[in-house]
């Protein structure tokens, strides 16, 4: 295989890589509003707290290789937040962010 | 360089593997758990040359796997590099802690990643520099050990020990001693008790060492006298001062028995190297001698063959040795 070959191999390994990382977004949309949804309503409020701050690491550690840098860091700030969470109600506080960050994630998601 | 990458995110582990066969690191072996990851350490031939570990994943985390993975005999020194988020930087104190040898940041910039392997496939090189280097020492080691087996009855040159010669040269300063320097001379022999047992349990250079160290102690003890020692075998040491020496007394082996415990002797495994001397009664000439002069040197050897060991002192005894050393002295 020559390098440009390579290189091509590797291009569209990535950009397929890219696209199931997009497709993975819908996932993360619905998994997120249903623990936010959750723990607003009291709902295995500690389950659903780590549960959210899983989906938003997993997020910030990928989403700027696929160019979306804002978009890990925003989720890496929301996860600290998360993290630092020792009541209910604090967490009640941030999940209009959170609805934020999804609303801007769907944006990818449909191509905006 | 054989790579092993952990990661709970498949998307990421994908992404690291095309990432890595772009920079040309081919043998890239992917686990998404710690349990997949030491199964696939288990199953390998041959030992992953870098393991890359993310911190965060369900079950055992990064940290605990990277401390597991340095327990065992075969990483020892292989490259880990964590995979950290901004997030877990307070981790990564810990991760160090745990045996990794650097991090590399997540989102990872492919760049980064791959010059961070760069500088551990150095550290995987020097790596096999130096255990190549510790294999021919230790190979030399056993070589140097071997030539200088010597037998346990065989005389022995100790060298760097003021006073300390070869047994033949001991034999020729009594040969050329006249029939008057002679009468005036005593040979008197320390013997280190037990000592095959010791040699047993000696590699050659421990039980050289051991006996230097013997030397030194009774050389220590005779400095304030002239005097010549040999070691003449089977864990005697034969000595030639002359007969109204001021250090030929009762206490002579108490004190030098003193000296050796101080010293603490122990094996290169770290066990106690137990050594008691015994001392012989010294040996003269009559005026009217006849025989050969080196008979002194015989029956010295005979004379300690039969002696007592030393009662070892303590407490006040043991104060009046360092007085009397540092009298000497």
């Amino acid at each position: 295989m020559t390098q440009a070959q390579a290189v091509q191999g590797a291009d569209s390994a990535l950009s397929a890589l890219r696209t199931r990382f997009v497709e993975r977004l819908t996932v993360t949309i619905e998994r997120l509003d249903m623990m936010a949804e959750s723990l607003a309503e009291g709902i295995e409020p500690s389950t659903n707290l780590v549960g959210i701050i899983d989906e938003l690491h997993r997020l910030s550690g990928i989403a700027g290789s696929f160019g979306y840098a804002e978009l890990g860091v925003e989720a890496a700030e929301l996860e600290m937040a998360f993290r630092e969470v020792r009541r209910t109600e604090e967490a009640h506080a941030l999940l209009d962010k959170l609805d934020v960050h999804v609303a801007r994630i769907d944006e990818i998601t449909n191509g905006r | 360089m054989r790579i092993l990458a952990v990661d709970d995110d498949s998307l990421l582990l994908e992404l690291m593997e095309i990432t890595l066969q772009g920079a040309g690191y081919v043998d890239v072996d992917l686990a998404s758990s710690a349990d997949e990851a030491l199964a696939q350490i288990a199953n390998s031939v041959t030992p992953y040359e870098c393991i890359l570990l993310d911190i965060q994943m369900p079950g055992t985390d990064g940290i605990e796997l990277c401390a597991h993975i340095r327990s065992l005999h075969q990483y020892k020194t292989t490259p880990i590099l964590m995979i950290t988020a901004m997030t877990e930087r307070s981790f990564v104190e810990r991760a160090f802690a745990a045996g990794a040898n650097d991090y590399v940041s997540k989102p990872f910039d492919p760049f980064e990643l791959v010059t961070r392997l760069r500088l551990a496939g150095e550290t995987v090189r020097q790596n096999r520099v130096v255990a190549e280097k510790v294999f021919a020492l230790k190979n030399l080691r056993n070589a140097v050990e071997e030539k200088s087996r010597f037998l346990p009855t065989s005389p022995v040159l100790i060298e760097d020990v003021t006073g300390v010669v070869d047994q033949v040269v001991l034999e020729n300063y009594v040969l050329q001693l006249s029939r008057g320097e002679a009468f005036q001379t005593a040979a008197f022999a320390f013997k280190i008790r037990e000592f095959d047992t010791i040699y047993a349990q000696s590699s050659p250079s421990e039980i050289y060492l051991t006996l230097t160290d013997v030397a030194e102690a009774i050389a220590n003890q005779l400095k304030q006298t002239s005097f010549l020692m040999a070691y003449t075998g089977s864990g005697v040491f034969t000595c030639i001062t002359r007969r109204n020496a001021a250090c030929l007394t009762d206490e002579l082996c108490q004190f030098i028995q003193y000296d050796i415990d101080e010293m603490a002797l122990c094996y290169d495994d770290g066990r106690p190297c137990t050594v008691t001397l015994a001392m012989g009664e010294p040996q003269t000439k009559s005026r009217l001698f006849g025989g050969s002069p080196t008979d002194i040197i015989t029956n010295a050897i005979a004379a300690v063959n039969t002696a007592p060991g030393p009662r070892r002192m303590g407490g006040l005894a043991a104060v009046v040795a360092g007085g009397v050393q540092a009298g000497a002295s």
